[in-house]
């Protein structure tokens, strides 16, 4: 495969610091390479560079074939000129001749929505309007690698789903390669094949799209700490103390957690239902594991009980779990992350199992 | 695999537009369309403006500094003559510094986002001022020949002229425009600077009979001197030469080439400032 862009120890040094640094990086033909991180970890700065806005302080980069850079695509308009002349000085900037962005107005501006207003000046364009003639006219460059930085966050959420689509079907499926940066992890996760984390303008990591997302949330959430049971939802006289993940965390084996807490007041825990809600890293629930549905009931004065998995019914990757207690059917005490497993790779009911992500597995009978 | 762009922290500094798509005369064009077409927009005159600026602007000057130096009517004509082949060229000169020295921050946005040569953007504004300059020509034409002045060798020797000016005002155009992206105190300074200019130029008045030694080189340092005069050259054919002219003109052209060279050493930077 040969590589689109290439780049050895890039750095870039703004203000004095570093905003990049050691950066090697490899874009194949046809790969989508998502980019995610905090910010100001320079993910901006390498697009940047790598668009050739900004020249590089340390080491060096090339590009094989024509790039186009969606950067900040909805400004820069002229307010006096139709859209029609903006889009054709855009075009020309961008690297297309006058002739092509004619033959390529017609779907520019269907695609922006803006087909019948085409000769009006751009100051009586609504800003989501600027927006999205922007980044089609960025988009429908002829380009081999498409950079984009952030476009999809703005704009309402029908055109982020349609440019997102675009890219899909029109850069992805042509085999052009992209690099994207976005702060919805879901678009990364939908689009990419590859992502690079940065953090304060280092790699800190590179690898398929989940496990690199999934470990980027990871970092955001502290996983240890609870807040203050002060300030934690909930009626309180029951607060949960720890969550102890004791584990083995592999598929198709048991497993074993725990859950302790304390009883301020002469409450009685036999109507306790203590459930712990498995989810992904990004919040989305995928299954439960409760007390009381399972029909255990606890003594009065019990102060903790313990969760025997025979078969953990989770595929590789990482999960959070969502810890609530309730009693009498009221919520007495949560904390959203109350701990984190890493499920290794385990045969499933005595079989390999497919794991493009962290999913619940179920118990089958097939006839 | 049509291309291949190579850049490295180590390339020298004078290897500029391995970053851009488009060349610098496609770019430039691009621009001057558009400013071209935004000239005289929501005015209701239009084109008519860059008909009626010139010729108040030689009444004006001609009746003020006729009365103020006391001009019998025979030194009227010939101070007037004197003023308006020397008027279109400054009007564009001073177009293209003004215009282009601000060209970069006004277009930020566009600056920002696309890796296009950046040179283009005062050249634009050259291309605009030629325009109005054109105006102006036509203009000077239609006069001269009212007053029996219209000589054939301006068709040769106003192209040279106009040359000339137009690489004098882009060197300090490209300077300007280069430099004000981090220090914007020039464009603050840069309208009062040419309006120095206009009176210390050679554009109203003769030009002076000063040596170039001393503090008198600094008047032949100006480019406009060489300009102002070789618009009398060209449409009048007035012998002006004196030999510090070639000072003047050297001054224009190494200028040009001092403020191209300034602009694209300092464009790596540009966008860490914009």
């Amino acid at each position: 495969m040969v590589p689109r862009i290439e780049a050895t120890n890039l750095g870039k040094n703004l203000g004095g610091r570093w905003a990049l640094r050691r950066i090697d990086l490899r874009v194949g033909e046809g790969e989508v390479v998502g980019i995610v991180g905090a910010n100001g970890a320079g993910k901006s700065t390498l697009l940047k560079t790598l668009s050739g806005l900004l020249h590089p302080d340390e080491g060096s980069y090339r590009v094989h074939g024509s790039m186009a850079s969606l950067l900040e695509v909805g400004s820069g308009f002229h307010p006096d000129l139709s859209g029609r002349e903006n889009a054709y000085l855009r075009g020309v900037l961008l690297g297309m001749s006058r002739n092509q962005v004619a033959e390529l107005l017609p779907a520019i501006a269907e695609f922006a929505g803006v087909a019948d207003r085409l000769d009006e000046p751009v100051k009586f364009y609504s800003s989501g309007m600027q927006l999205r003639l922007g980044f089609s006219v960025a988009a429908h460059l002829p380009a081999d690698v498409l950079v984009v930085d952030e476009v999809l966050a703005v704009g309402d959420a029908a055109f982020q789903a349609k440019s997102l689509s675009f890219i899909e079907s029109n850069w992805r499926s042509s085999g052009r390669s992209v690099v994207y940066v976005a702060h919805q992890l879901s678009q990364v996760r939908r689009l990419c094949d590859r992502v690079l984390w940065l953090e304060d303008g280092v790699l800190r990591m590179d690898g398929p799209a989940d496990a690199v997302c999934d470990a980027y949330l990871a970092s955001q959430i502290d996983a240890t700490a609870w807040p203050e049971a002060s300030v934690r939802p909930g009626l309180g006289d029951v607060r949960a103390t720890e969550l102890r993940l004791e584990g083995p965390w592999v598929t198709g084996t048991p497993a074993r957690l725990t859950v302790t807490w304390s009883m301020s007041k002469p409450a009685s825990a036999k109507n306790l239902d203590v459930r712990l809600s498995v989810e992904r890293i990004d919040g989305s629930a995928l299954t439960l594991w409760s007390s009381l549905q399972s029909g255990w009931v606890l003594s009065e004065s019990a102060t903790g009980c313990a969760l025997e998995l025979p078969e953990l019914a989770l595929s590789s990757g990482r999960y959070r779990i969502h810890l609530r207690l309730f009693r009498n059917g009221l919520l007495e005490d949560e904390v959203p992350n109350a701990g984190q497993i890493e499920v290794q790779h385990g045969l499933w009911q005595g079989r390999d199992y497919p794991t493009p992500r962290p999913m619940a597995l179920q118990p089958q009978r097939w006839s | 695999m049509s291309k291949l762009r190579e850049v490295s922290a180590q390339d020298p500094w004078w290897k500029v537009g391995a970053g851009t798509a488009q060349s610098l005369q496609v770019v430039t064009l691009a621009f001057a369309r558009r400013d071209l077409k935004l000239r005289y927009t929501q005015t209701r005159l239009g084109w008519v403006w860059a008909v009626l600026q010139p010729l108040a602007l030689i009444t004006a000057l001609t009746l003020v500094l006729g009365r103020v130096f006391g001009l019998p009517p025979e030194g009227m004509r010939q101070f007037g003559l004197n003023l308006a082949v020397a008027l279109p060229g400054w009007i564009w000169f001073q177009f293209t510094v003004s215009q282009g020295a601000s060209s970069l921050i006004a277009n930020q946005a566009l600056v920002s986002k696309a890796a296009f040569p950046r040179a283009a953007l005062p050249t634009a504004k050259a291309v605009v001022g030629f325009a109005d300059f054109g105006v102006g020509c036509a203009l000077l034409i239609l006069g001269l020949a009212v007053v029996g002045e219209l000589q054939a060798m301006a068709l040769v020797r106003v192209p040279l002229a106009a040359a000339y000016t137009a690489l004098a005002s882009l060197g300090w155009a490209y300077f300007a425009a280069a430099v004000s992206v981090r220090r914007r105190d020039l464009l603050a300074v840069l309208p009062i600077l040419l309006q120095v200019l206009f009176f210390i130029s050679p554009i109203a008045l003769p030009s002076a009979n000063f040596q170039p030694k001393g503090w008198g080189i600094l008047y032949w340092l100006n480019p406009a001197v060489a300009m102002a005069d070789g618009f009398r050259w060209a449409w009048l054919g007035w012998d002006v030469w004196q030999p510090a002219h070639l000072i003047s003109a050297a001054s224009g052209v190494l200028g040009f080439f001092g403020g191209l060279l300034t602009l694209r050493w300092r464009s790596r930077r540009l966008n860490e400032f914009i």
